[in-house]
């Protein structure tokens, strides 16, 4: 991945501007490169935000419930490496409780039962 | 038979029974007459012996070149210097003739004139032809060499200018390039984000 993208993810991520989030939505996560997508997700998850965390959860074909294995199981790492894993569980109970699409409902059942088991 | 015995008699009689008669041999206008000069008949008594059978003949024979003689030399009124002077002149006034008469023959006239004008033709057509023909490869030969010359100029412009290009926009990058950090707004991380983008896409495009 490039030097300069890397750059960019990170100071978005440690930017304090709310909009710095949409920007990696709208950039990082819809990337074609597997590579930024997962480094992408793995920044939304690492400013433990509930704005960040929502996309990488809620969100059809991104974070957790990414086409890629590898950017879905990146993602889930890096929520289990959470040192205040309090926003995920809300969101992710929010999300089995209330989400429309099955698929999503059972990924974020998945990652909280992993949540209790770590 | 007969000329061995002559050879036998000349050499018992005389060293050299010709003398005489050589001497009036050189030359025939030399004396008026022949007295002194006839032939001795003692000398040739034997060979006319030979030609008993013969003899009224020879005499009659010797008779008539003898009259012959004497009537050439009453034939002959002019002094020979005078028959060589005349024919010698004549010789020069004919050379004078034949110097100052122009033999105009038409079709040997024409033949030099053609050859003239021919080789006049030729020498045009080699001096124009041969001549443009190697001033028109010179300048075929020109005509490519500057076709390729400038070919090859416009093919080391073109690499001049993408190279000069790939120059300015590395050279562009770092100059313009801010450091990236999170002191730089969410715009223009933004804005750098799709840059990278774009560079990457061209990149891809290029490789394929």
């Amino acid at each position: 991945m490039n030097k300069n993208v890397v750059e960019i993810i990170d100071a978005l991520a440690a930017h304090q501007d709310h909009s710095a989030i949409d920007v990696l939505e709208e950039i990082g996560t819809n990337s074609p490169d597997n590579e930024v997508r997962e480094y992408t997700s793995r920044a939304l998850v690492r400013k433990n935000v509930h704005d960040s965390l929502a996309v990488v959860i809620v969100n059809q074909g991104k974070g957790i419930n990414d086409l890629s294995p590898a950017v879905a199981m990146s993602t889930i790492n890096e929520i289990l490496s959470l040192k205040d894993k309090s926003e995920v569980i809300k969101i992710l109970d929010d999300t089995i409780n209330m989400h429309s699409d099955d698929i999503v409902k059972e990924n974020a059942r998945s990652v909280k039962s992993l949540l209790a088991l770590s | 038979m007969e000329i061995r015995k002559l050879e036998l008699n000349l050499s018992q009689k005389t060293a050299n029974p010709f003398k005489t008669t050589r001497k009036s041999n050189t030359n025939p206008f030399k004396y008026n007459d022949f007295e002194g000069n006839a032939i001795d008949p003692l000398i040739c008594a034997d060979v006319l012996v030979s030609f008993k059978g013969k003899e009224n003949k020879l005499k009659m024979i010797t008779a008539s070149v003898m009259g012959s003689i004497i009537k050439l030399r009453k034939s002959i009124t002019e002094p020979i210097t005078n028959f060589v002077n005349r024919v010698r002149t004549g010789i020069s006034s004919a050379w004078e003739y034949a110097n100052n008469t122009k033999i105009e023959i038409p079709g040997i006239k024409n033949i030099s004139e053609n050859l003239h004008h021919t080789g006049e033709k030729i020498n045009s057509i080699l001096s124009y032809d041969v001549g443009k023909g190697i001033s028109d490869s010179l300048t075929g030969w020109k005509n490519n060499i500057t076709e390729r010359v400038s070919s090859i100029n416009g093919e080391i412009t073109g690499i001049g200018k993408d190279l000069s290009a790939k120059w300015n926009s590395l050279i562009g990058k770092i100059q313009t390039s801010p450091k990236i950090s999170s002191d730089l707004s969410v715009a223009e991380l933004k804005e750098l984000w799709l840059k990278e983008n774009e560079l990457a896409a061209k990149a891809i495009k290029e490789a394929a």
